[in-house]
């Protein structure tokens, strides 16, 4: 009890009141959102703090577009468009880059959408645009059957160096969605690797890799004006597939309630992981969840990590997809817990939350909150990857001058109606280390 | 309901496949256009470092300062010298517990004991090692009096009492073992086992369990009392502050703090090689072989320390080094290759790590070894080390952007006993490397004598391993095991 008392003297100590200066100084960006007349959607953020700009292009097209039995198809897809264009040989681009002086660049394959990064010296952006406008328009047909035998052995080499961390992600999304989900994952990612042909990848890029289906975000040392100049010149001009863009497979909820998962795996330590329903993305109720997460990742740790000392360590996020939103917590035990009592524990923990425990801690998380927008202004890809998840969620540009008013006005009344998502689980999955299974692993599903 | 399922049950489910519908022609519709003949030219931007500010309490304390007002944010560190690890085997430990036991209770001015001390819901960040002890925090701006104080009464007020003590303990224990259970540093652990032998400093970086139990509150008092004072460690702050509001915030919590008898920070000497058995076996699950690969490496400083950093560029790191061209571009047998100098103390050591299918295990080795010795017999034409230049110095203005990016960099120099600018010189030690100095440089360190350390399911490996057989295997530890 004194230790709890003490811990909440260090967060009221810290209690700050945000001047209204530097509020305004922090999040007042110019931007500019518009679309080019083939579609590309554009959204460019001044801002010239550090002499960089942070270029994506987001193509709304992931790993939930695969169809049944293809997958891996959009994580190829990604690879092979590294490899050369109509204009640049074989990684002359990633060549031309890092002569650029490229400080950070990348690719991702997400469920929702495919990413493409880097983060330049402002004089390199007409480069890094060229690049991108080069993958977008004149990429396809470079795809050869030598290139795409290649990049399939290099996606099995990545799929194997991320074994671990895919495999919790699959029985999690697949207990929370079902295996007729777009969201589902195969317990392996590259199972259906070897069956994938140079014609479904071509048709897979034709299928989401085009103006009509992406993103351009600029965020950076650029004018509205040049960044508009820029996307004309090198994207105007790139046309659309006759091939007319498809909708995509609807989403449903997640509709699980209570599954209780247990992985056993000879490469496994012991985690537990614990989904429960969360308010979607672009409501008020969801920045108040985003609080929550705070303020529960104090008070939580103190009882299962501090004082409990049940957990090595805890973590809570919250999982965003196109149609819902989870908590997610995931914790691991110490030495001589069981999987089982930690479990129980966090249940507890959770189920004994009160509105006048939250108040405790609320100014803390807020505070830390609001450090971490204010952050994502120091952080050009940051405040990129911000404006594609809220464009795609939210239909709108990500805007943290909204965001932080809304933040100043949450009170504990806005999070105490989320505490009754703790009440039960959607999905609980328990990954157990067990040297005695096969390769395979072991699954088992309880469902209510 | 309970069912139970293999794995495969699962997929086997799952698995409908309908022919996807054939690409539409042409595959890319749109014209060309006379402007994609020739990429846009790129003049490369210089990199200008951030200016270092710096004074001195009565005391002895250095005050380091980066002003960046854009941001309402500040991160601050404490920083000691002597604060550090041991170089006596049985000492090592000692320097993490007492830094562990200090966010076990700290002692405010108003006589308020914080236990599990957080900061805007975070235990201050706490790093260890060879150089000496950092404490890490971040705040907004108008937090950072508060901040201050707290981080003052934190590392000059620590409560230790015997349960704060056995806390401190058992997260270390736990700290060890967490770390003994994540393959790559496992790894690293065994390749240095192969290169130094089991008694050897940098094989035990945590400190020996038995040490760590042995540890009394008095040894941990004690530690404290000698190696906590304001000679030999400064106040570090990067954001929306100057160097005059530090001055005085760090005079009001730090001021009175009187000189301790600190002993003067020895430098370490450089470690010989103990042993040397070269390639060590993991035996484990999965699908792939891991691999590291260690050698030593120059210490801090120096043109070697920049050659350094260029060869792991030319090496490994990124998408068109040497063997990512290799093993991924040209054989497609690995997705990532990392190569990195780490240097902590008066040495560094250098590791190449990737992953590999256990059959291309021996060959994609051979490959990885043949290139660092080709670095020693021939050099980097200059082509290759001006991009490997613009890479390294592009990554490090990245760094260099952001608060928390400055304050690594500062704090790190610090430690090292290097002047507050010396980042400046690294870069021009970069920007003059030429083919001939790096190839001295390479000359030099790859001797051909590394270690090795493989982790994977141990039948296959040892099928596709070739020349590299381990000297022997032992189980990855896991959690539960004893």
């Amino acid at each position: 009890m004194i230790k709890l008392f003490t811990l909440a003297v260090a967060a009221c100590a810290l209690l700050l009141s945000v001047p209204a200066a530097a509020e305004g100084a922090a999040t007042s960006p110019s931007e500019a959102h518009f679309r080019l007349s083939n579609g590309l959607d554009v959204l460019i953020e001044e801002n010239h703090r550090e002499p960089h700009v942070a270029v994506v292009v987001a193509y709304d097209v992931g790993t939930r577009d695969e169809p049944a039995g293809y997958a891996s198809l959009a994580h190829l897809v990604e690879h092979l468009t590294y490899r050369r264009s109509r204009h640049l040989k074989d990684y002359a681009g990633l060549e031309l880059l890092g002569r650029a002086g490229v400080q950070t660049m990348n690719g991702e394959t997400e469920d929702d959408r495919t990413l493409y990064y880097a983060v330049v010296p402002s004089r390199a952006l007409p480069l890094a645009l060229f690049l991108e406008s080069e993958r977008m328009g004149f990429t396809l047909e470079a795809f050869d059957e030598a290139s795409f035998e290649h990049e399939r052995e290099v996606v099995r080499a990545e799929a194997q160096s991320k074994a671990m961390g895919y495999r919790i992600s699959s029985l999690i999304l697949t207990a929370l969605y079902g295996a007729d989900h777009p969201y589902f994952k195969p317990a392996s990612p590259v199972q259906d690797l070897d069956e994938l042909r140079l014609r479904d990848a071509q048709w897979f890029f034709q299928h989401g890799y085009r103006p009509d289906n992406a993103h351009l975000i600029l965020v950076g040392d650029i004018t509205l004006g040049a960044g508009r100049a820029l996307a004309e010149r090198y994207f105007g001009g790139l046309v659309n597939p006759a091939l007319p863009l498809a909708p995509r497979r609807p989403l449903a909820p997640a509709r699980a309630s209570g599954v209780r998962v247990t992985s056993r795996s000879h490469d496994y330590t012991s985690v537990v992981v614990a989904a429960y329903r969360a308010p979607a993305y672009g409501s008020r109720a969801h920045l108040a969840a985003e609080l929550l997460v705070r303020a529960l990742g104090t008070l939580v740790t103190s009882e299962l990590v501090d004082h409990e000392r049940l957990a090595l360590f805890l973590k809570v996020e919250l999982h965003d997809t196109a149609v819902d939103s989870q908590f997610l917590f995931e914790t691991s035990p110490r030495q001589g817990v069981s999987l089982e009592s930690l479990e129980t524990a966090l249940g507890q923990v959770l189920a004994k939350l009160t509105p006048e425990r939250l108040a405790s801690v609320l100014h803390e998380a807020r505070s830390a909150l609001l450090e971490q927008e204010w952050m994502t202004l120091e952080d050009p890809l940051a405040r990129a990857r911000a404006h594609v998840e809220a464009l795609a969620f939210d239909g709108r540009p990500y805007d943290a001058e909204q965001r932080i008013h809304a933040l100043l006005g949450l009170t504990e009344a806005d999070l105490t109606p989320l505490l009754e998502s703790f009440s039960r689980p959607l999905v609980v999955v328990d990954t157990l280390h067990d040297g005695s299974v096969g390769d395979a692993g072991v699954i088992e599903v309880t469902t209510p | 309901m309970m069912r139970k399922l293999a794995a495969c049950a699962v997929l086997a489910a799952c698995s409908q496949r309908p022919a996807l519908p054939a690409p539409t022609l042409p595959l890319t519709p749109s014209p060309d256009a006379t402007f994609r003949a020739q990429p846009p030219p790129v003049e490369v931007t210089p990199l200008t470092p951030p200016e270092v500010r710096s004074a001195e309490l009565a005391n002895g304390m250095r005050i380091l300062v980066v002003e960046r007002p854009a941001l309402p944010l500040v991160s601050l560190a404490w920083a000691s010298q002597s604060a550090r690890d041991s170089p006596a085997l049985h000492e090592r430990g000692l320097a993490a517990l007492t830094a562990r036991a200090l966010t076990q209770g700290t002692e405010l001015t108003d006589g308020r004991v914080l236990a599990h001390l957080r900061i805007n819901g975070e235990s201050p960040a706490i790093s260890v090692g060879e150089d000496g002890t950092i404490l890490r925090v971040h705040t907004p701006a108008a937090g950072l009096s508060v901040a201050v104080e707290i981080l003052a009464a934190t590392v000059r007020r620590p409560k230790f009492t015997p349960q704060g003590i056995q806390v401190a303990r058992a997260d270390q224990l736990e700290t060890m073992l967490w770390h003994s259970l994540h393959v790559d540093r496992e790894l690293r652990a065994a390749a240095l086992l192969a290169l130094f032998g089991p008694e050897h400093p940098p094989v035990t970086p945590f400190g020996r369990h038995a040490d760590v139990l042995s540890f009394t509150q008095a040894a941990v008092s004690q530690f404290h009392a000698a190696h906590y004072g304001p000679d030999n460690s400064a106040l570090v702050a990067v954001g929306a502050v100057n160097l005059e509001q530090i001055v005085e915030l760090a005079q009001r919590d730090f001021g009175d703090w009187p000189r301790s008898e600190a002993p003067a920070p020895v430098a370490a000497r450089p470690a010989p090689l103990a042993s040397w058995r070269p390639v060590q076996g993991l035996a484990g699950g999965g699908d792939q072989a891991r691999f590291a690969v260690a050698l030593p490496c120059p210490p801090p400083g120096g043109t070697p320390e920049a050659d350094f950093d260029l060869l792991a560029m030319v090496l490994a790191n990124l998408p068109l080094s040497r063997a990512t061209r290799l093993l991924r571009h040209e054989e497609g047998i690995a997705y990532a290759i990392t190569a990195r100098c780490e240097q902590t103390g008066n040495r560094g050591m250098f590791w190449v790590e990737f992953g590999v299918e256990p059959q291309h295990g021996g060959h994609a080795l051979a490959l990885v070894l043949d290139q660092m010795q080709r670095l020693r017999t021939e050099g980097v034409p200059s082509r290759e080390l001006d991009l490997a230049k613009i890479q390294l110095l592009g990554h490090f203005g990245g760094a260099l952007s952001t608060n928390e990016g400055i304050m690594k960099i500062v704090t790190t120099g610090f430690l090292r006993r290097q002047p507050p600018d010396d980042f400046a010189r690294w870069i021009e030690n970069v920007q003059t490397a030429t083919s001939s100095r790096i190839r001295e440089t390479a000359k030099h360190y790859f001797t051909g004598r590394v270690a090795i350390a493989t982790y994977g399911p141990r039948d296959a490996i040892e099928a596709g391993l070739g020349q590299f057989q381990p000297a022997e295997w032992r189980p990855l530890p896991l959690q539960g095991d004893d």
